[in-house]
């Protein structure tokens, strides 16, 4: 459940940034296309921006619950389940899409003292019941707006994608890059000799920005789907530890492609 | 929240592609203005509805997405006759009022 709801923390923070900068995409489609640009479209990025910041937060306190449970036998253990218990049915109360969410959210935030006590009678299947209706509303809240998921990723992509292929085709864009791999192993660096990009190197340019478009778009619908999947592979296994006291034996669904997504976003929001 | 977002990202990434080819065919800024603010109508439909609860099986809606799709194939076709571009405003001027009243309809 831990790195579930870690990667699920940082799913959502990447996804904020990823808004982040289809604002400033915009910016600088109104610097160089003058398309306008006011506080109202601004403020709309900021309301999307911080929706995603509140799932972020929640899942990162769904992650500090489930490390306070597993680290029982500290001395302070007690006392870290009741408080991410509460912090948790905050975090929950901030979602208002979240289904049963506001139930979820009161339970939670009065459940401490006896989430607690089972967590101090190791007893599993009771913690799970007090946990299992909160972890399949997460799962069912995701499947439910992965499409939004989806969308702002192709909105992003799709957006720097046109403005990319502008600055192409107006002449605005240093072809070394795409010289590198000829000239790198010599250490020569390329010099263009005319103003204007031949045709092959301008062609070659806007071939590199549809096919990495491509990739970066299906890299997020992959990433999406396996979260997608591994929520509801923890809500399952939440369930049946709950309703039959064990936990399936089954191995559990990498997380790699979500890591690989989220990875140059983390990048570049320093963390 | 399928079909409506699916509509309006559709326009709003159609507009996106074909805006430069035609900016580029207006004859003044008058012109030019107007297609920016379709533009930017079509793109605050789109960051509208995200943040909205979709109801895809309200009729009206299923009906405007259908319709939706009918006005994105006339952008589609009208980019082809850039020398008429009073008309390709107008198809582009309909095709964003259909989205602000679908927009309209999912926020309700």
């Amino acid at each position: 459940m831990t790195s579930t709801a870690s990667c699920l923390g940082d799913y959502y923070a990447a996804l904020a940034q990823i808004v982040d900068n289809h604002a400033k995409l915009e910016r600088l489609q109104q610097a160089t296309s003058g398309v306008p640009l006011d506080a109202q479209d601004q403020a709309q990025l900021n309301d999307v921006q911080a929706d995603l910041k509140k799932r972020s937060e929640m899942a990162r306190a769904l992650t500090d619950l489930a490390k306070a449970f597993t680290g029982l036998s500290g001395s302070k253990a007690p006392a870290d389940v009741e408080t991410s218990a509460a912090d948790l049915g905050t975090a929950l109360a901030a979602v208002p899409n979240m289904p049963g969410g506001s139930d979820a959210a009161t339970v939670l935030q009065n459940a401490g003292k006896i989430l607690t006590q089972f967590a101090q009678e190791r007893d599993e299947r009771k913690m799970a019941k007090s946990i299992d209706p909160t972890i399949a509303a997460l799962s069912q809240m995701y499947t439910q707006e992965k499409p939004v998921y989806d969308s702002i990723d192709r909105t992003y992509v799709g957006l720097a994608q046109g403005i990319a292929l502008d600055l192409v085709n107006h002449n605005q864009v240093d072809p070394n890059s795409l010289m590198a791999p000829a000239l790198q192993p010599f250490d020569l660096s390329s010099r263009v000799p005319t103003e204007q990009l031949s045709q092959g190197l301008a062609d070659y340019a806007r071939e590199q920005i549809k096919s990495k478009a491509a990739t970066d778009i299906a890299a997020h619908a992959k990433a999406s789907d396996t979260m997608d999947g591994a929520l509801k592979e923890l809500s399952k296994r939440t369930h049946e530890l709950a309703t039959e006291g064990r936990m399936p034996q089954r191995g559990f669904p990498s997380l790699s492609d979500v890591e690989t997504w989220i990875e140059p976003h983390q990048k570049q929001h320093g963390k | 929240m399928g079909p409506s977002l699916q509509s309006l990202e559709d326009q709003y990434m159609l507009l996106t592609q074909q805006l430069s080819m035609i900016l580029a065919a207006c004859p003044s800024q008058t012109e030019r203005d107007q297609v920016m603010t379709q533009y930017v109508a079509s793109r605050r439909n789109y960051w509208n509805c995200v943040q909205k609860v979709f109801h895809d099986d309200d009729p009206q809606v299923i009906s405007l997405v259908t319709e939706m799709k009918s006005e994105q194939q006339q952008i589609t076709d009208c980019t082809k006759h850039l020398d008429d571009i009073a008309k390709v405003i107008d198809v582009i001027t309909d095709a964003v009022g259909v989205g602000t009243a679908l927009a309209a309809k999912v926020a309700a």
